[in-house]
């Protein structure tokens, strides 16, 4: 057995996120997604902050959910980016950010998205 | 861990959007929310509901420019005592002061879609957080224009560096559902406005609790005793009900409790007050 410490930040951070609109039938592409990131960056930390590298490693077109993969140092700024995001082509529009982790292995569950029936 | 909370929902007579709100709330991992209800002391009313599992409280935030205005601010106010949790927005900085060192209030809030009015000093703000008042920032705002976000941002921190994130309850005022943000994602906000990380999470549960608990003893003697007054309405159903707070004075307290002011079993009524200039 061999004990992994970790110390300080983690390389990488991963974010599965939903974009979520006000009109429910908006669908997007992965395009127009990772557009939308772009423009909340820009807008946030302008060209600075769209310079920042963000990967989408995985996107679901029907849910419109993603996996973004970002600098440990720029997770703040991304998750505080993608919170400001209220309109896109002059639609409102939300991130809601369901899992923030250090790990992949971790969104293979999710504690938060157990549905609790509310009578 | 402390539930999440969100003290800040515009009360409005649109009970479908509110509905909304609080529908979004719950699933985005809300606990309790308050109505708030902004007045220039003295106007009109608002109603919340007790749900089981989730909390619905009702807040007064009462706009304060003049002495005058201030002098309503008691616990006395029968209007006042009709809401769970009490928010003062100071206008300039000798009401500022008074909310920060005299004024029995929850929440001070400021409105940081703007420039402040008036410079932030340090004493009456520590003079504040001694005294458990807590000081509140709105993120909707920020979500719904750029121009405001500027403008909240620049407040916040400066409000962060007086205060060094301590005594910081964060809330949306959000007037759709689709303004609503989930407790971790404002959390990381606050992280953005200067608090670290403990801290930015406490904003959004355990800050809120403390008001709440805050606000109960404001309707006590010195938050220690509270006197409910046990009566027989009908037979069979026992009713209690709060004797309205004279202040943290005991002695006009146990003055008040003496003589029976209120006809019994009938809930503080929300009075129209005259409107002052």
């Amino acid at each position: 057995m061999k004990r992994i410490v970790s110390k300080g930040d983690a390389p990488f951070y991963y974010l599965k996120v939903l974009l979520e609109f006000e009109d429910k039938t908006m669908r997007v592409d992965v395009l127009t997604f990772r557009t939308v990131i772009m423009k909340a960056m820009m807008s946030m930390y302008g060209e600075v902050g769209a310079a920042i590298q963000i990967d989408i490693l995985k996107y679901e077109d029907e849910t419109m959910s993603a996996i973004l993969r970002v600098a440990g140092s720029n997770m703040v700024k991304l998750w505080g980016a993608l919170t400001m995001l209220s309109y896109y082509d002059e639609k409102p529009c939300a991130f809601r950010v369901h899992q923030v982790s250090p790990f992949l292995m971790t969104f293979a569950a999710s504690s938060r998205q157990l549905l609790l029936h509310t009578e | 861990m402390a539930r999440f909370c969100d003290f800040n929902v515009p009360y409005s007579e649109n009970t479908e959007n509110l509905r909304q709100i609080v529908e979004m709330a719950i699933k985005l991992g809300y606990e309790s929310v308050a109505f708030n209800c902004v007045v220039t002391p003295g106007t009109t009313k608002g109603q919340g509901a007790q749900g089981k599992t989730f909390q619905q409280l009702t807040r007064l935030t009462a706009i304060i420019e003049t002495h005058e205005q201030k002098y309503k601010v008691t616990a006395n106010n029968p209007t006042i005592t009709a809401y769970d949790i009490l928010a003062v927005q100071p206008l300039n900085l000798k009401m500022f002061e008074a909310a920060c060192k005299t004024l029995e209030v929850d929440i001070i809030t400021l409105d940081m879609t703007q420039k402040l009015p008036f410079l932030l000093k340090l004493t009456p703000i520590k003079r504040a957080i001694a005294r458990g008042a807590y000081f509140e920032i709105v993120y909707s705002p920020a979500i719904r224009d750029s121009t405001l976000r500027r403008y909240i941002i620049s407040n916040a921190t400066d409000l962060m560096t007086f205060c060094k994130g301590k005594n910081i309850i964060l809330s949306s005022q959000a007037e759709k559902a689709i303004e609503l943000r989930g407790p971790h994602d404002v959390a990381n906000l606050g992280v953005l406005f200067g608090m670290n990380q403990v801290q930015a999470k406490d904003a959004v549960s355990i800050n809120c609790r403390s008001v709440l608990l805050h606000a109960e003893t404001r309707g006590s003697a010195v938050g220690v005793i509270t006197i409910e007054r046990i009566m027989k309405q009908t037979p069979g159903v026992i009713s209690v009900e709060r004797i309205p707070p004279a202040s943290t004075d005991k002695r006009a307290l146990e003055k008040d409790s003496g003589e029976g002011q209120d006809p019994p079993g009938k809930k503080p009524k929300i009075v129209a007050l005259k409107k002052i200039k």
